[in-house]
């Protein structure tokens, strides 16, 4: 049976990234497993909620088959134990589907925020009522101070990312 | 006065008379895919329950289990303040 496992490591071990594979090739295969695809890369991605004080984390994905599924919880403990693995988890490949390349996946900040819609002038046919048209200009004095929110927030996580802890 | 019946407070939204999934013919549902998981999430980063999304039963069990294996990676919240 197919299967697919899905770890991370913190920023720190991104340099180690090819020796943790290694050493999870070496675990699967010591339980009789076969890794089928390369491990595809996520790359670094801001968690969606801290885990154990860390706010980055180094992800990366691999598929293996395994014929005997009894292996299998010796092999989640194997990789549990292993210190460099923050978190992995190992899910049934025909339950997610054909493999896909590396996921286009955006940084959890922006998929975790509810849509927001687009900043819009203010209408023309609203300007012209004197009242209405003060309504539609405070509202995108409002979206502009939110916009500079967003931005202030885009440059915190740049200087995060530039200085990983 | 007696209070009159208003029909539209207790009337749930209206949902999508079909699933997103068998619409579309998906029969999987991966947990790495967050900005589809996203669409079944509310707000709060709850997920929201079929009577507002029209999911069928069986994609409604994927699509939580799809969120609660995300969430336990990091890729996608519990909950949003």
């Amino acid at each position: 049976m197919e299967y697919e496992l899905l770890f991370f490591t913190s920023v720190a071990n991104v340099d180690r990234a090819g020796e943790i594979k290694r050493e999870i090739d070496e675990i699967i295969t010591g339980r009789g497993g076969k890794i089928s695809t390369d491990f595809n890369d996520i790359g670094k991605r801001k968690f969606a909620h801290p885990i154990k004080k860390q706010t980055h984390g180094f992800f990366s994905f691999c598929r293996f088959t395994i014929e005997d599924a009894e292996n299998l919880p010796e092999l989640n403990k194997r990789l549990a134990l292993n210190d460099k693995i923050m978190r992995h988890i190992i899910v049934r490949a025909d339950e997610i589907g054909k493999p896909i390349g590396a996921p286009s996946m955006p940084d959890a900040r922006q998929d975790v925020r509810p849509e927001r819609p687009s900043i819009k002038k203010s209408e023309p046919a609203r300007v012209a009522l004197p009242l209405s048209g003060t309504a539609s200009e405070k509202k995108t004095a409002k979206e502009t101070a939110k916009v500079e929110m967003a931005e202030l927030d885009e440059k915190l996580d740049a200087i995060l990312d530039e200085s990983p802890e | 006065m007696a209070m009159k019946f208003n029909p539209q407070q207790n009337t749930p939204p209206a949902a999508p008379k079909t699933c997103y999934f068998c619409a579309n013919n998906v029969h999987t549902i991966d947990y790495k895919d967050t900005q589809l998981l996203r669409r079944f999430m509310n707000a709060h980063a709850k997920i929201v329950p079929p009577r507002r999304t029209g999911n069928c039963a069986k994609h409604q069990r994927m699509v939580t289990r799809a969120i609660k294996r995300a969430r336990t990676m990091a890729l996608l919240s519990y909950t949003i303040k």
